[in-house]
């Protein structure tokens, strides 16, 4: 017989909470349930994010602005000068004076085209070629396009880089006209084309 | 020993376990995105770093060079290229280009 | 002899009835890793069919003929390999002619019914495009550009 007071009562509070134990037995099933729901958000969001891999990996076209420019540069530097000597029709004769020939049009010389069918098409290149002499002295100039586009290099010089710029290149070579005078001519290419370029 | 039935520390450990797992899954999910869109940003085509067998502009400047019959503007030019060459403007080989034109007209002359 | 309590623990029937240690595999366990398994193929597949996707081949084909037009000059032959579209067209049903046409200076190439993708040159040339055949009239999965001037 158990007198202690203390001891009757623990024994007591036991016997109670052995036999709801016994009677409503813990088990796993509820916690395995709320694991497997887990399981599936675990999984619709590993999903998830493997589309949005994929949609901002392929979802972005491919931007080749860069080599466009470049080839454009290429083109317009074999129709100013061909092995080493400038186009003769660049100079005009003017009172027994030679002179660079203002008239003279980039797009026809060069067989080159700017307008595109495209219906938001505003103006999507600018060319520019600039003639000096040895002593960096600018003697003339000639630009084709969109002239707005030029603004978009200096933007692009600076430290903050945006996306959604046009693409400049510009390159400089040494050439002769028929008289062996040397001239340093700097093409400038601005390929805009965000629309097809850029996300 | 009633105290050990009746502990609940392990179901609270359990669900722990899953916070810091989702946590993990969550961050690494998040690098993983980072990094396509990194990797989108390569879907640029520079011209200047593939490779090339040819410089259009840069052989315009030495057809020019070559031909150029005053030697004074002729090393003015030749220090203004090499300089052009050493700031990395030109996507050719500079100097062996050069010793392939001279070479060349070398040849001819004889 | 009187077995000690701590003894006890040690001979119980477990002791001369020992339980066999194999492990039962759980049809839950299975279902829940090949369903796994299942997920995750899904997933790369996926993956796989984006990567080499009419859309992608369409953009890569259109930019790459237009540039390759910008480089050229009158008179010049190109011939582009184009077995990857060929392929494409093959399951979309679309005949390979008219996978590449040129209006002006755009290029357009369309590799299924319902998509299609548009970049223009600057050349200023006159462009032909058209599938080559071999001797038994088969596409060989090749594209001819014929390039001209203007007006010609």
């Amino acid at each position: 017989m158990i007198k202690n007071k203390k001891v009757k009562h623990i024994l007591r509070k036991g016997i109670k909470e052995i036999s709801h134990y016994v009677f409503f037995p813990k088990n796993r099933i509820g916690a395995e349930k709320i694991i497997s729901v887990y399981w599936f958000v675990i999984l619709i969001i590993i999903a998830g994010a493997v589309v949005a891999m994929v949609s901002l990996f392929y979802g972005s076209p491919y931007d080749v602005r860069v080599t466009e420019a470049n080839i454009m540069i290429n083109q317009v530097s074999n129709c100013l000068s061909q092995s080493g000597e400038l186009n003769k029709n660049l100079f005009i004769s003017e009172n027994s004076e030679k002179k660079f020939n203002e008239n003279f049009n980039l797009l026809e010389e060069c067989n080159l085209i700017f307008e595109t069918k495209f219906e938001n098409a505003v103006g999507e290149y600018f060319l520019e070629a600039e003639f000096y002499d040895l002593n960096n002295e600018r003697l003339f100039s000639i630009s084709e396009g969109n002239s707005n586009l030029k603004t978009d290099c200096k933007i692009a010089e600076g430290e903050k880089k945006y996306k959604r710029l046009s693409k400049c290149v510009d390159r400089e070579f040494y050439s002769l006209d028929s008289e062996n005078q040397a001239y340093k001519i700097n093409i400038l290419s601005v390929v805009r084309k965000t629309e097809k370029n850029v996300k | 020993m009633l105290n050990k039935i009746f502990n609940k520390r392990g179901q609270a450990s359990e669900s722990m376990t899953w916070i810091a797992a989702t946590l993990i899954i969550i961050v690494l999910l998040g690098i993983s995105i980072y990094a396509a869109s990194l990797l989108s940003k390569l879907k640029i085509i520079d011209y200047e770093t593939e490779e090339r067998t040819q410089d259009i502009i840069m052989e315009e400047s030495l057809f020019s060079y070559f031909s150029i019959k005053d030697s004074d503007v002729q090393s003015k030019i030749f220090k203004s290229l090499e300089k052009m060459n050493q700031e990395e403007k030109f996507y050719e080989d500079f100097n062996s280009k050069f010793q392939q034109i001279k070479f060349n007209l070398e040849k001819n002359e004889k | 002899m009187k077995i000690k309590k701590r003894g006890k623990t040690l001979f119980t029937s477990s002791s001369f009835f020992t339980k066999s240690e194999r492990g039962e595999i759980l049809v839950e366990n299975v279902l829940f890793i090949v369903l796994n398994i299942i997920f995750i193929s899904i997933l790369i597949l996926f993956l796989f069919k984006q990567g080499s996707g009419a859309a992608l081949l369409e953009q890569t084909y259109s930019k790459q003929i237009a540039l390759m037009i910008d480089s050229a000059k009158p008179v010049m032959e190109i011939k582009l390999n184009m077995e990857k579209a060929q392929k494409i067209t093959e399951k979309n049903k679309i005949d390979f002619n008219q996978v590449v046409s040129i209006t002006g200076n755009v290029v357009n190439v369309k590799l299924s019914q319902k998509t299609g993708y548009e970049y223009s040159f600057f050349n200023d040339v006159e462009v032909k495009a058209f599938p080559e055949t071999n001797s038994q009239n088969e596409y060989t999965g090749v594209y001819i550009f014929t390039i001209n001037k203007n007006g010609q």
